[in-house]
């Protein structure tokens, strides 16, 4: 319920902060900012995708209140689809006011003789051009994630620098006082954002840097690195969290990478070492992370993320993890082995191959330790002599293992490819599991 | 979070946005010819009936001879924001004196000619009621001067982007100066429009 309240809250706040210069324009009108409707309309369209664009960075500068209402992935995919949203909310915002016969498509051609004002206007408009198609296209672009990150940080804050310039030299509805004053509150804002992002929060971790003490390879083309604290204890972590890691001598130029935690967070070992595992899927986790060497420093900005067993109340619990995703569930695992906790847990790890099974063998041993742990292996593409379960996992094949009626009572946690998470937002409300007990985590955004 | 319920949330809140957006638009709109306009707008210059009552037989927007701003109003209501003059105050020098105004303005039937309701008053006594004022009319060209007197007031900012009068009110094939401004340089507009209330 507190969660709710709170979700309530930056919902609120959120739409409050993106609809008030709309208000504060309508409420202090002038006759100074009399126009045609087209023109009220490509004003507020204008406004509106400045807003949404600035607004942005506070979506995903990991502020630990949004984030614990709402998870971080969660805001991850709404920052994405927000911001192809504001991309047409800017486009509207030309095409209303050469939809007005006082303007012609000229104004947005700047020459040698535009007034800056108006020229920031197109430029603004071609930077969340790039920002949004980048992002969209980065992979058929064959745009590694590192150069990504840098350029979409660099061209959003030139983006909204611009836009910026832009409503404020044109003047208008900027012209009036409050409203001049409101920009500059925005502007400010979000500068303070970007600084916090970008200069406080890798500040922080430069006192608390971590060392990689063992690089093991896993089954299905995945790496556990071990890292421990350096001159401070570390942190604990709820099981199922994850971290933004990254390697290099600074936490400014470190390219981080948000991953799972593959360790115990409920007892770290006594030198607070934690353990992620990666797969190698990316340009970064391909390329890097097989190759770092121990006694590399890095840098581990969390715990983040609310895809944990802590947070959810449940009569057993139900895990389906595919691939790598495996991972934060075999996190959670290792905590409720290490609770001794007596509730059902059902484990269905799924993966292309035998070979593809990570953690296959630590699997078999932990569902031999614990009596309610019941360890389901689906395979899409069995060997020979496979005795277990093949193909998709179905809503045949959980309610085979799942205790009838009771299971709806369970909390379900999936991670793992895209289709297999969409398959399970699907099948479990299906076979009758409520929408609410179905959790998932994406992180493959762009 | 279930990823589709967050799709549904965007596009809930998108949908939000767009119906703001024309929340805002209805809003700006109606308050738009009730907040300074009505103020700001000149009085009607012309004598009653001087050649017709309907405003909109020599004022069509496609001959330019209304502003486009104007084009989103119900035009048959001109005489809610241009009120009838009282007394027309004299917009001119009179450094020719004030027994030549027949030249000018004489006889019904010439362009500048004085109302019929005006015929039994004698020509030579006009600044007995019409008084100059001097506000209304710039000394350049001599000798008359030009007149300031029904030159709209500026309804916007001049600072910004709508310091250069030529970015909106341009002279081409969409022009928004009216027809009888096409010869006028668009660097004099503020020779005659004054700044509105605001300034």
């Amino acid at each position: 319920m507190r969660l709710i309240i709170r979700g309530v809250f930056w919902f609120g706040l959120y739409l409050t902060i993106i609809l008030f210069p709309l208000v504060a324009g309508v409420v202090f009108f002038g006759s100074q900012q009399a126009a045609s409707p087209l023109i009220y309309l490509a004003i507020a369209t204008g406004y509106i995708a400045l807003a949404l664009m600035a607004t942005e960075l506070a979506l995903v500068s990991r502020f630990g209140g949004v984030a614990g209402a709402f998870g971080l992935d969660s805001l991850l995919q709404f920052h994405r689809q927000i911001g192809i949203a504001s991309m047409a909310f800017a486009l509207a915002h030309p095409i209303l006011l050469v939809a007005d016969r006082a303007y012609s498509m000229r104004f947005f051609i700047p020459s040698g003789d535009t007034p800056w004002p108006v020229t920031t206007g197109p430029v603004a408009l071609l930077m969340a051009a790039l920002v949004v198609g980048l992002s969209v296209y980065r992979r058929q672009l064959r745009i590694s994630y590192g150069v990504w990150h840098a350029t979409h940080g660099l061209l959003s804050i030139a983006l909204i620098g611009f836009a910026g310039a832009h409503v404020l030299g044109i003047g208008r509805f900027a012209a009036l006082p409050v409203m001049r004053a409101l920009w500059v509150v925005y502007l400010l804002f979000f500068i303070g954002m970007f600084l916090r992002y970008r200069l406080l929060r890798p500040l922080s971790l430069m006192h608390r840097p971590w060392e990689i003490i063992e690089n093991r390879v896993e089954h299905g083309q995945s790496n556990t690195l071990v890292l421990r604290p350096v001159g401070h204890e570390g942190f604990r972590f709820e099981p199922g969290q994850f971290a933004w890691i990254g390697f290099g001598r600074s936490p400014f130029a470190a390219d981080q990478h948000p991953i799972s935690f593959s360790s115990n967070g409920d007892i770290p070992s006594q030198d607070g070492t934690i353990a992620f595992t990666i797969k190698q899927l990316g340009d970064w986790s391909r390329d890097v992370v097989p190759h770092v060497e121990p006694g590399t420093r890095a840098w581990v900005d969390g715990p983040h993320g609310v895809f944990t067993i802590d947070r959810e109340e449940g009569a057993g619990y139900c895990l389906i993890g595919g691939g790598v995703g495996i991972t934060p569930l075999y996190g959670m695992l290792q905590a409720l082995e290490t609770r001794g906790d007596p509730r059902p847990v059902f484990m269905f790890h799924a993966a292309n191959d035998y070979d593809d099974l990570t953690f296959r063998e630590e699997l078999a041993a932990m569902a031999g330790r614990m009596d309610n742990l019941t360890l389901v292996t689906v395979l899409l593409h069995p060997h020979e002599g496979w005795e277990g379960e093949s193909g998709f996992v179905t809503a045949d094949i959980l309610t085979r293992y799942l205790p009838p009626t009771l299971y709806r009572r369970f909390q379900y946690f999936i991670c793992g490819p895209g289709p297999l998470m969409d398959a399970m937002e699907k099948t479990l409300p299906s076979i009758g599991v409520p929408g609410e007990r179905v959790h998932t985590e994406r992180f493959d955004m762009v | 979070m279930h990823h589709r319920i967050v799709s549904t949330v965007v596009v809930i809140i998108v949908a939000m946005f767009v119906a703001a957006s024309a929340l805002f638009t209805w809003a700006a709109t109606a308050v738009s010819p009730t907040t300074g306009w009505t103020a700001q707008a000149p009085d009607n210059p012309h004598p009653p009936a001087r050649r017709t009552d309907a405003c909109l037989d020599c004022h069509v927007i496609e001959e330019d001879s209304l502003p486009v701003t104007h084009r989103h109003y119900t035009l048959q209501s001109c005489s809610m924001c241009h009120p009838q003059a009282v007394r027309v105050l004299v917009p001119h020098s009179i450094t020719m004196g004030d027994a030549r105004c027949p030249l000018c303005h004489g006889e019904p039937g010439r362009d500048l000619g004085i109302p019929p309701s005006h015929l039994r008053f004698e020509t030579d006594r006009c600044l007995l009621c019409h008084q100059v004022d001097t506000r209304f009319y710039d000394r350049r060209p001599a000798p008359a001067g030009l007149s300031l007197a029904f030159a709209a007031d500026i309804p916007h900012p001049v600072s910004g982007i709508f310091e250069d009068c030529s970015y909106c009110h341009h002279v081409d094939a969409r022009s928004s100066l009216p027809e009888n401004h096409r010869e006028f340089g668009v660097e004099t507009c503020r020779d005659c429009h004054l700044l509105g209330e605001q300034e």
